[in-house]
């Protein structure tokens, strides 16, 4: 695992803050969680057609192979296509 | 005999250089002898964006060699006011702009089913790529082995039914 420096929000920083000195793995938890939840999220607009596969690498930051590869890691579809 | 021109947007490009055919990925054998155009946006997604992944330098090497033709952002045409009502990344509608521009002749291809839809909407010749293999085997550009190959090779991207009709439709090409 590698660190990484992440621009905070005030109000979210006292709350993190507190959270991470009682337990310092917290902080990947929540970025975990995060990241998969706006990933489900994402994915639910993607097959209603609410978004574009294109549209959705962007709104996620990543590029269209790093979502080829994230969907592909959780067994999810590979297109929008109905079916 | 209709010459086609095609504009490729990423989903189709990054699929076929993901899937393999024997040793060469499905974009090296079904590109082959094509006029594929991309605009920027879709290069930038595909290249750019890619970096040094393998599947990625797949994509370059294809440019480099002139299977794929990027073309000038001035080529593009203008931008399309009636893409403000849905929500289309930068490459799927650079791709619809310049299919658009480019006219009578040109085929948008994408596996994208939103961008199908407006495309139809707007008048736009679009297909998935499913379709632009079985086309060019129809229009004998391609052997009908090698679209079959092609076809399987990437099955694993497409819902049921989609892959069964598409061989289906090709063993209706056998002589």
């Amino acid at each position: 695992m590698s660190l990484v420096s992440i621009p905070m929000p005030e109000d979210l920083e006292q709350v993190l803050k507190a959270v991470l000195e009682r337990d310092p793995n917290k902080g990947t938890e929540w970025l975990k969680a995060g990241f998969e939840a706006r990933l489900a999220e994402l994915y639910q607009q993607w097959q209603a057609l609410q978004i574009s596969t294109a549209r959705f690498a962007e709104l996620l930051g990543v590029s269209p192979w790093e979502l080829a590869d994230l969907l592909q890691a959780r067994g999810l579809k590979a297109t929008n296509l109905p079916g | 005999m209709v010459t086609c021109r095609f504009v490729f947007d990423a989903s189709p490009l990054i699929a076929s250089c993901q899937f393999a055919v024997g040793n060469r990925a499905v974009a090296e054998v079904a590109l082959a002898g094509t006029a594929v155009q991309i605009p920027p946006a879709v290069y930038t997604e595909v290249v750019t964006r890619g970096g040094v992944r393998p599947d990625a330098l797949t994509a370059t090497r294809l440019i480099q060699t002139g299977y794929i033709r990027m073309v000038d952002a001035s080529a593009i045409g203008p931008p399309l006011e009636d893409l403000q009502h849905y929500q289309l990344g930068q490459g799927e509608s650079e791709a619809l702009r310049l299919t658009m521009h480019l006219g009578a002749g040109t085929i948008m291809v994408t596996d994208d089913f939103l961008a199908l839809i407006i495309a139809h909407r707007l008048g736009v010749s679009c297909q998935l790529f499913l379709d632009f293999i079985i086309g060019r085997a129809a229009r004998g550009e391609l052997p009908l082995s090698a679209a079959q190959q092609i076809v399987q090779a990437v099955s694993p991207r497409y819902p049921v039914g989609f892959v069964p009709h598409s061989l289906a439709m090709l063993r209706r090409l056998q002589p």
